[in-house]
């Protein structure tokens, strides 16, 4: 789907913190390229990292076609920011 | 020596009704049950939805000392399961004995009770815990007390393996009638799970539409959980014939599969797997099926999964069949939900009409079958598949032609 997320961005760094936290992944093979399945993350693993990305956003994410076309982290970057984003929402502290 | 197996009762509850005329209206006319739910702390759940049995009045069925060890899982089970033996026609004395085995699917038992129960220890902290609890609680306990109200002594147990209990429930029943363990079955499955902390257990897998379930169609976004019990009696076929017994179908085929997988995400391997099992074991040819009740649960992963494996079990055959959900109606019984829908598929079969897929809009290139969108379609339905896939990786498909 997307190919040139900007990995870097403090947005971007939180959602990777919980996708390592959630999906007990190390950080450093977290790539913009790096698959789902290149992370060794199942369907529990995915369902662990939404409801993190849910409470530490204070979101909903949707499951509708966005998120079926998620392939790789750059993906989930991309779909998760354009949420929060939306939402008008910052991070929470904890 | 194997013996053909009849379907000779039928029962149902569910949100589309207390019987099985009410769930064949519903069906027949395309209309959709789910709506929003009537439970104490649902404001503060993002999913306000479900296929609630709504004006169950417990007191109408049973005797209050008797309700106190109920489950509404266990009251659901033998509300069906005495009309699927009134429809059936079938005696006590026929019934009770060592010759009936009962045999019911339920996903996760009294879950409504351990929610209230916990509730009032850890929520309200009160001292005292009830203490039909456990008995309440227990999976087998439908399964119990059906065995229990008709007196049958058989083979009574509780299949559990999620959203294919029912299937494996009723495949099990069947493999006992054919080889003459028993002479008749009361089977199918029943649930209950529509509490504060079951949906919000649910709500956290992101699998529950918040707004509407759209089996294989574009815009969709979720299953519906729903309410109910579906319960049938197989009888074999010479003895159901030699008293005269109505015959709604023969229960032809049993298949079932493990994906050995994902503990979540469905697999198209082995969907098709358990249908080409279930079309075997029925001797049945891919052509001879006209109708199919998918597992359809509306979710993203579901219905292309389940379309693809179709497409592998039917091969070319598969764009002839009529597929449609029903769970668009009733909601996802879970562990009734293949009993739920096995009704309604000998239903089709007895009627000659495939019900709908409700709430559908666009076609999904992914899911490119026939679902016979909105409206109910008469047809001709010489065999027709019914499709349970569970979490788990477990799969049960059953497989029911009209009586010949």
């Amino acid at each position: 789907m997307s190919t040139t997320v900007d990995m870097g961005t403090p947005l971007a760094q939180q959602i990777i913190d919980v996708i390592a936290r959630e999906g007990m992944v190390d950080r450093a093979k977290i790539t913009a390229e790096a698959t789902l399945e290149d992370l060794g993350l199942q369907s529990i693993d995915m369902v662990m990292i939404l409801n993190g990305i849910e409470e530490k956003f204070d979101i909903y994410v949707p499951m509708d076609e966005s998120i079926q076309k998620i392939a790789n982290v750059g993906d989930v970057v991309d779909v998760v920011s354009g949420l929060v984003q939306a939402s008008g929402k910052q991070g929470q502290s904890a | 020596m194997t013996h053909k197996v009849a379907v000779t009762g039928l029962g149902c509850i569910s949100a589309l009704g207390p019987d099985v005329v009410a769930f064949w209206d519903g069906l027949s006319n395309g209309r959709c049950g789910i709506g929003p739910l009537d439970l104490p702390g649902i404001e503060d759940l993002h999913v306000k939805i479900g296929g609630q049995v709504k004006g169950f009045d417990p007191t109408a069925h049973f005797a209050s000392a008797k309700l106190a060890a109920l489950d509404a899982f266990s009251q659901f089970a033998l509300v069906a399961a005495r009309e699927a033996v009134a429809n059936a026609g079938l005696s006590a004395s026929d019934i009770a004995g060592p010759r009936t085995a009962v045999i019911v699917g339920t996903g996760i038992g009294g879950i409504s009770t351990l929610n209230d129960a916990f509730y009032q220890r850890y929520g309200l902290g009160k001292r005292r815990i009830d203490a039909a609890t456990i008995p309440k609680a227990m999976p087998n306990a439908a399964a119990s007390h059906i065995s229990m109200e008709f007196g049958v002594n058989g083979p009574a147990f509780a299949v559990c393996s999620a959203c294919s209990s029912a299937n494996h429930a009723m495949g099990i029943a069947l493999g006992l009638v054919r080889a003459g363990v028993v002479d008749r079955a009361i089977t199918g499955g029943s649930e209950a799970n529509l509490n504060y902390g079951n949906i919000n257990a649910w709500e956290a897998l992101k699998v529950l539409t918040p707004n509407a379930c759209r089996p294989f169609s574009r815009g969709r976004n979720g299953m519906s959980l729903g309410d109910g019990a579906g319960i049938i009696v197989l009888e074999r076929m010479d003895l159901a014939k030699a008293r005269g017994a109505q015959i709604h179908a023969e229960m032809a085929g049993a298949g079932c599969s493990a994906d050995a997988g994902d503990l979540l995400r469905p697999d198209a391997n082995g969907a098709a797997a358990a249908i080409r099992n279930a079309l075997a074991d029925g001797g049945l040819a891919p052509e001879d099926v006209d109708y199919v009740n998918a597992h359809g649960t509306g979710t993203l992963l579901n219905d292309p999964v389940e379309t693809a494996a179709i497409r592998a079990a039917f091969g070319a055959h598969a764009d002839k069949l009529a597929v449609s959900s029903t769970k668009s109606m009733h909601g996802h019984g879970l562990g009734a939900a293949g009993a739920i829908e096995m009704v309604a598929t000998i239903l089709a079969l007895k009627h000659q009409v495939a019900p709908p897929t409700a709430n559908w809009l666009e076609r999904d290139p992914k899911c490119d079958l026939d679902y016979v969108p909105n409206q109910a379609r008469a047809m001709p339905i010489r065999a027709a598949v019914s499709n349970s896939f569970a979490f788990g990786g477990l799969n049960a498909v059953l497989a029911v032609k009209r009586a010949s």
